[in-house]
């Protein structure tokens, strides 16, 4: 049976490569049925054109991931067969694999004949499933063809054919999610909890409805129940931080930093979430007055997502509202920024905005006039300058600056402070 | 929840026979990809060693994380050319610190249990 099977082996070690598929061969595949590669794009096309059964992948090729192929994979088809052959041993990966379809990961370097074992064992466990389990991929199956009502039954069935049938439940609760019926979805994930109180897939899967309907105070109860017995994905994580920051949970933030800096495959959108979401945290412990908090936040903010000149102007703009304490943290973090945009308009601007509590006004006024000839003056810096004027009675300037002001930016005469840094 | 990582790794071999340095892994060192209970396997450059050919292999053995020299003699007992600039070759071990290459194996063996037991917890074998 084994020998009608299509396997492909993508790795970036040709040695690896060879092992496996003499490891393949040895379980009963036939060498013309096996498929390898180096190249991404290369098993992408083999993939989609191949009907391929059993992949064997590395979790990173050629730097892109390898769960990417995973998906494409097993959408193919509910009996397809996916094992994780790499180095990475890290938490993060482990709970990404096992987030998507994969059935196996394995660690290099590996013991030939645990390699060898664990091929049989997966092949065994494909071919020839238990009932329930052949039941729950029938249920699968439909799943997949969006047939929701046979799903459904299915899984019914399957129910009845174990003693403690979680996994059906979770199916049940899957058929629900992808109908959109959330609450219907929750309560076969929690049927599928009292037999196995820390099932990840149910939890997850109650997690994900609580989101889904933007329940995230809900969502984020579930959060340590989660981070205290799983490893977390990036994917999830990024959840995590949104259903912390949209149920208020501000003061949590910042504890998940460790969390992040676990995750060794990190994406770029779990970079700008967690950093925007540590910014609001930042602004939520400005208002309540902690600048150590905030200065905590906005650090850790930049440094998950890099020297980067937006972020940093982000958290300029909001210390210098807050006195003068937490402008002189602000030139700190404007010292972060980077070195080839330094002496450009919106860094000339940020030193001008930061300047505010350690110049004389006269100072000011001199610095916020060069800007205004430079053209690199935006609406906060005319902002200051104007007050300056104005503070030393200089009404003419000012109303002229404010003449040029209102011409270069029209919303200028009824600009909200807040509004604007919220658009950043 | 972090794990350690147990790794071997090759950075010099030579021949025992004439002390020819075969392979200097300082700038990229080879990872070591297979393991056996005597033997080992890794990708190096083609006709780097050959088969039957008395080694002395300089290594580092990475245990749960901590770093450890490993010396070491053996033979090249299998060469697979893969392509035109790599091989794969398998080396048995002759003369080795017997306790230190048992404290790797088990480390291996521990490592993939605990991955085990986290990724089955996870995701159920369906």
């Amino acid at each position: 049976m084994t020998e009608r099977l299509r396997a492909l082996i993508v790795d970036n070690s040709l040695a690896a490569i060879e092992t496996m598929n003499a490891a393949l061969v040895r379980a009963g595949f036939s060498e013309k049925n096996i498929f390898k590669t180096r190249s991404f794009s290369e098993a992408q096309a083999i993939i989609e054109n191949q009907n391929i059964d059993f992949l064997l992948l590395d979790f990173l090729i050629e730097g892109r991931p390898g769960l990417d192929l995973v998906q494409k994979h097993c959408a193919l088809g509910v009996a397809k067969m996916a094992m994780i052959v790499t180095y990475n041993n890290s938490s993060s990966a482990i709970a990404e694999a096992a987030e998507e379809l994969v059935d196996d990961y394995i660690i290099k370097p590996f013991f030939v004949q645990n390699l060898q074992e664990r091929i049989e064992g997966l092949l065994k466990r494909k071919l020839f499933p238990p009932k329930y389990i052949e039941e729950i991929r029938k249920g699968k199956q439909f799943l997949l063809e969006n047939k929701f009502e046979a799903a459904q039954f299915q899984f019914q069935s399957a129910s009845f054919l174990d003693s403690k049938p979680t996994l059906a439940y979770y199916y049940m609760g899957q058929t629900s999610f992808f109908q959109n019926e959330f609450s219907k979805a929750i309560g076969d994930y929690q049927r599928g909890l009292e037999f196995r109180p820390l099932h990840f897939k149910c939890l997850t899967g109650q997690f994900d409805s609580y989101f889904e309907q933007k329940k995230f105070h809900e969502a984020y109860e579930m959060v340590p129940q989660l981070v205290q017995n799983y490893p977390l994905g990036p994917k999830r994580l990024c959840h995590l931080f949104v259903a912390a920051v949209y149920s208020g949970r501000l003061d949590e933030v910042s504890r998940y930093y460790d969390l992040f800096l676990q995750i060794e495959h990190v994406t770029p959108e779990l970079r700008r979430v967690f950093s925007a979401a540590l910014f609001v945290a930042g602004r939520f412990y400005l208002n309540r007055k902690d600048l150590n908090q905030a200065v905590q936040c906005f650090d850790y903010g930049l440094q998950v997502v890099g020297a980067d000149a937006h972020y940093i102007e982000k958290i300029v703009r909001v210390l210098v509202r807050y006195g003068a304490e937490a402008s002189a943290a602000a030139s700190k973090f404007l010292r972060k920024y980077p070195g080839d945009q330094v002496g450009g308009a919106t860094h000339s601007v940020l030193s001008y905005l930061v300047s505010q509590y350690f110049r004389t006004p006269q100072q000011m006024i001199e610095m916020g006039r060069h800007l205004a000839q430079k053209n690199y003056a935006d609406q906060d810096s005319y902002r200051l300058l104007v007050d300056y004027l104005l503070k030393e009675g200089k009404q003419l300037l000012a109303e002229d600056y404010s003449h040029r002001a209102s011409k270069l930016f029209p919303q200028w005469a009824d600009r909200d402070q807040d509004k604007d840094l919220d658009n950043l | 929840m972090s794990q350690t990582k147990s790794q071997f790794t090759i950075q010099k071999i030579s021949s025992l026979v004439n002390g020819l340095v075969l392979i200097n892994a300082d700038a990229n060192s080879v990872l070591v990809s297979e393991i056996e209970e005597h033997s080992y396997g890794f990708e190096g450059p083609s006709r780097a060693c050959v088969l039957g050919q008395l080694i002395s292999v300089e290594g580092l053995l990475l245990i749960d994380g901590v770093e450890n020299d490993f010396y070491s003699t053996g033979k090249v007992v299998e060469v697979v050319v893969l392509d035109a600039r790599t091989s794969k070759y398998r080396v048995e071990l002759y003369r080795h610190e017997s306790a230190l290459w048992q404290q790797y194996l088990n480390a291996l063996a521990g490592q993939q249990v605990r991955i085990d037991r986290l990724f089955s917890s996870m995701r159920d074998l369906e």
